[in-house]
C-alpha cells in the first residue's frame, strides 16, 4: 500500500519532559485520519511536527515516500488550518486566500480565478473584499479552509478546526470538509478532542494517550470494540463492570458468567454502552450472562432521551431510555425487587481495565 | 463620572495646545511691554528671517528632519533583532539584558560623546552629519528597543506559523506578516526617536563642531540673546516639522492599527 503521509517513530521531549514517544501513523491517499485525545496528550505537538513547525527529537516524516523531516514548513506544501482561523487581519478574504498562491508565484490571472473558485467552493461568493473583522466566525473558518485548499494540497492538516464554532456550524464544516475531500481528493490529518467529531469525520480514528497512539481503527469498530477502558470511555459514555477469571471463563463480581468473548491477560472489565442496555422483569433473563438484578437509581431528562442509573451488586450502569419510558412503572418494579438490567451480549465487549485515575478522583481523593 | 473624564481630557488637550498660542503671538510681535494683555507693536520681522536663506532656519529645519529620519531608520534596523529576542525569547538572564538595553539612558549622552569624540576624529566622522547621527543613536535607540519589544511580545508566533504552512519563507513571513503587525510599535518607537533627534542640541554642537547646522543649533544664539520673536518663530518651526510628519504617519498607518 502506498501512503501519502508516513509518520515513523516520532518523539518529542522538552528538556526532560517527554510529550511524544515513538509515535507512528500513516495516511492513505484520500483518507481522513482523526487523532483524538485529551488535552496534553501530545496530539497538537504531533501535528506541529508534521507541519514542520516543531522539530522532533527523533523519527521521520515522509510525504509520498520522500523524507521531509529536515525540510522547513514552507517547503512541505502541507497547509494547516488552525482552531482560531488565524486569518491575516490586514488582508481581505480574497488576499488571505491568495496568500499561498502569491508565495508560490502563481500568475496573477490564475490567482484571481482560483481565489474566486475557492471562495465559491466554501460558499462565500462575492466576499473577496471583506476584511476578517467583517466576517462571522463560521465565515472566517471557511475562508481559512479555502486559503488552504486553494493550494490543492495532497495532505491537509487540521488542528481542532471547528472547536470555536457552535454545534450547527461544526456539523456544516464537517460536511464541507468531507465534500471537499471527495471533490479534490486530498488526505487530511485532523486533530481533535471531540469524540463526536472524530467518529463523524474520520475514515479512521487514532486515539492518543500520554504521548502515544493507544488504538487506531475505523470509527465504528473502535467505538464498538475498544481494547482498553480508557479508550472506550474517551469515545463515548460507557459503564464498566470489573471481571474475574474463573475456570469456566470470565465472571462478573457476583459470579455471573459472562456471555461475551475476549478473555486475555491482565485486569479486565465488561464495557456496556448506555444504548445497548435496557430494563426488564426481574427473573426474565436471570443466569443468561446478559443481565443483572438492578435497582432504579437517579434519572434525568436530556431532551432526546432519558438517562437512568441502574444500581447492581457489580456496579452502577448508565442506561439510555426512550423519552416515552414508564419511569413510575420501573420505580414500582425496582421497589419490589422485580427489575433487572439486560444487554445484548454481542454488543457488550471486554476491555483491558488498567487502573484509570481520573483528574476528578485525584482532586477529591475518592477511591 | 463621564463629565469628570471629559473635563480631564479637555484639560490635557488645553495643556498641550495652549502653550503654542503665546509662541504664535510672540512670533509676530515687535514689542510687548508688561503688563499689557496684547503686544503694542506687531511685525513680520521674525518670519522674514525664517524665509531668509542666509539665516539658515529653513535649511536647519530640513537638516534636522533629514537627520532625524536617518537616525530613526538606522535605530529601527538595529533594534529589530534585539527587540525580537527581548519580546519573544525565553532565556536565562533576560531581565539583565533588558536592563542592559536601557543602560544608555542612564548615562548623559554628552559623556558618551566626550569619550567617543576622539574615535570619531580618527574615523573622520567629527564635524559631520554622519558622526552626529551615530552618536544620537546612543540615547535614542533604547526607546525604540523597548517599544518594539513590547510589540513583539504582543504578537505571538501563530500567524507566522500559519504563513509558513502556506508556503511563506522567512523573509516573506517577516515582510508580509510580522512587519505590518508591528506597525503600531514601530510608529511609537519611531516617534520617540524622531522627536529626540529633532530637538537634540548638545551632541549636534559637540560632535558637529559648527559644521552641522540643525535647527536647534541655528536657533540657540537667538534664545541666548533674548530675541523673543525669532525664538518663538524657531520654536514653532521645530513644532510644525514633527507635527506634519506625525500626521502623515498616522494617516498612512491607520489600517494597521
Amino acid at each position: 500500500m502506498v501512503f501519502r503521509l508516513e509518520i515513523e517513530g516520532i518523539a518529542k521531549a522538552y528538556g526532560r519532559q517527554e510529550v511524544l514517544s515513538a509515535t507512528s501513523l500513516a495516511l492513505a491517499p484520500r483518507e481522513l485520519l482523526c487523532v483524538l485525545g485529551p488535552s496534553g496528550c501530545g496530539k497538537s505537538t504531533l501535528l506541529g511536527i508534521v507541519a514542520g513547525l516543531v522539530e522532533p527529537s527523533a523519527g521521520s516524516v515522509r510525504l509520498d515516500g520522500v523524507d521531509v523531516t529536515a525540510l522547513p514548513s514552507e517547503k512541505r506544501g502541507m497547509p494547516m488550518v488552525f482552531q482560531d482561523h488565524l486569518l491575516f487581519p490586514a488582508m481581505t478574504a480574497g488576499e488571505n486566500v491568495a496568500f499561498g498562491l502569491v508565495m508560490r508565484r502563481v500568475a496573477r490571472e490564475d490567482i484571481a480565478r482560483r481565489v474566486r473558485e475557492a471562495l465559491a467552493a466554501v460558499r462565500l461568493e462575492g466576499m473577496e473584499s471583506r476584511l476578517p473583522s467583517e466576517l462571522s466566525g463560521g465565515q472566517r473558518q471557511r475562508v481559512a479552509l479555502a486559503r488552504a485548499l486553494v493550494l490543492r494540497p495532497a495532505v491537509l492538516l487540521l488542528d481542532e478546526p471547528f472547536s470555536n464554532l457552535d454545534a450547527g456550524l461544526r456539523l456544516e464544516m464537517r460536511e464541507l470538509i468531507m465534500e471537499m475531500r471527495d471533490a479534490l481528493g486530498f488526505a487530511a490529518l485532523v486533530v481533535t478532542h471531540d469524540p463526536q467529531e472524530a467518529l463523524g469525520l474520520g475514515d479512521r480514528v487514532a486515539v492518543m494517550q500520554r504521548g502515544a497512539v493507544a488504538e487506531i481503527d475505523a470509527p465504528a469498530a473502535l467505538y464498538a470494540r475498544a481494547k482498553t477502558q480508557a479508550v472506550a470511555a474517551l469515545l463515548g459514555p460507557a459503564s464498566f463492570l470489573p471481571l474475574t477469571r474463573g475456570h469456566a471463563g470470565l465472571r462478573l463480581r457476583d459470579g455471573t458468567p459472562v456471555a461475551s468473548e475476549g478473555d486475555r491477560a491482565g485486569e479486565l472489565a465488561l464495557c456496556l454502552r448506555p444504548e445497548i442496555l435496557r430494563f426488564a422483569g426481574g427473573r426474565e433473563l436471570a443466569g443468561t450472562g446478559m443481565s443483572l438484578p438492578a435497582q432504579l437509581g437517579k434519572t434525568y431528562f436530556t431532551g432526546a432521551k432519558i438517562v437512568a442509573e441502574a444500581r447492581t451488586t457489580c456496579g452502577t450502569l448508565r442506561v439510555d431510555l426512550d423519552v416515552t419510558a414508564d419511569l413510575e412503572g420501573l420505580a414500582r418494579q425496582s421497589a419490589v425487587g422485580d427489575l433487572c438490567v439486560a444487554w445484548d451480549p454481542s454488543r457488550a465487549f471486554v476491555v483491558g481495565a488498567e487502573p484509570v485515575v481520573s483528574e476528578l478522583e485525584l482532586k477529591t481523593g475518592a477511591p | 463620572m463621564r463629565t469628570w473624564r471629559a473635563a480631564l481630557v479637555h484639560a490635557a488637550l488645553a495643556a498641550l495646545i495652549l502653550p503654542v498660542l503665546p509662541l504664535l503671538i510672540w512670533s509676530f510681535t515687535e514689542a510687548w511691554p508688561w503688563p499689557g494683555l496684547l503686544p503694542t507693536t506687531f511685525s513680520l520681522r521674525a518670519w522674514r528671517v525664517a524665509a531668509d536663506a542666509d539665516a539658515g532656519f529653513l535649511s536647519g529645519l530640513a537638516a534636522s528632519c533629514a537627520l532625524a529620519a536617518v537616525v530613526t531608520v538606522i535605530s529601527l534596523a538595529i533594534s529589530l533583532p534585539l527587540a525580537e529576542l527581548l519580546g519573544r525569547g525565553r532565556f536565562r538572564g533576560k531581565a539583565f539584558v533588558e536592563v542592559l538595553a536601557m543602560l544608555p539612558l542612564f548615562i548623559p549622552a554628552f559623556v558618551a560623546a566626550m569619550g567617543l569624540h576622539e574615535t570619531l576624529i580618527h574615523w573622520g566622522l567629527a564635524d559631520t552629519y554622519a558622526g552626529v547621527a551615530l552618536l544620537q543613536l546612543v540615547p535614542t535607540t533604547p526607546y525604540m528597543v523597548r517599544s518594539l519589544a513590547t510589540g513583539f511580545a504582543l504578537l505571538g508566533t501563530r500567524l507566522e506559523d500559519q504563513a509558513r504552512t502556506l508556503g511563506a519563507g522567512p523573509w516573506q513571513v517577516f515582510s508580509r506578516i510580522t512587519l505590518p503587525r508591528l506597525v503600531p510599535a514601530i510608529v511609537l518607537g519611531s516617534t520617540f526617536v524622531f522627536l529626540a533627534s529633532l530637538g537634540e542640541y548638545l551632541l549636534a554642537l559637540l560632535v558637529g563642531g559648527g559644521a552641522v547646522r540643525t535647527l536647534p543649533i541655528v536657533l540657540y544664539p537667538f534664545l541666548a540673546s533674548g530675541d523673543r520673536a525669532i525664538s518663538s518663530m524657531g520654536s514653532l518651526l521645530l513644532y510644525a516639522g514633527p507635527l506634519v510628519v506625525l500626521l502623515v504617519i498616522d494617516l498612512k498607518t491607520r489600517k494597521y492599527v
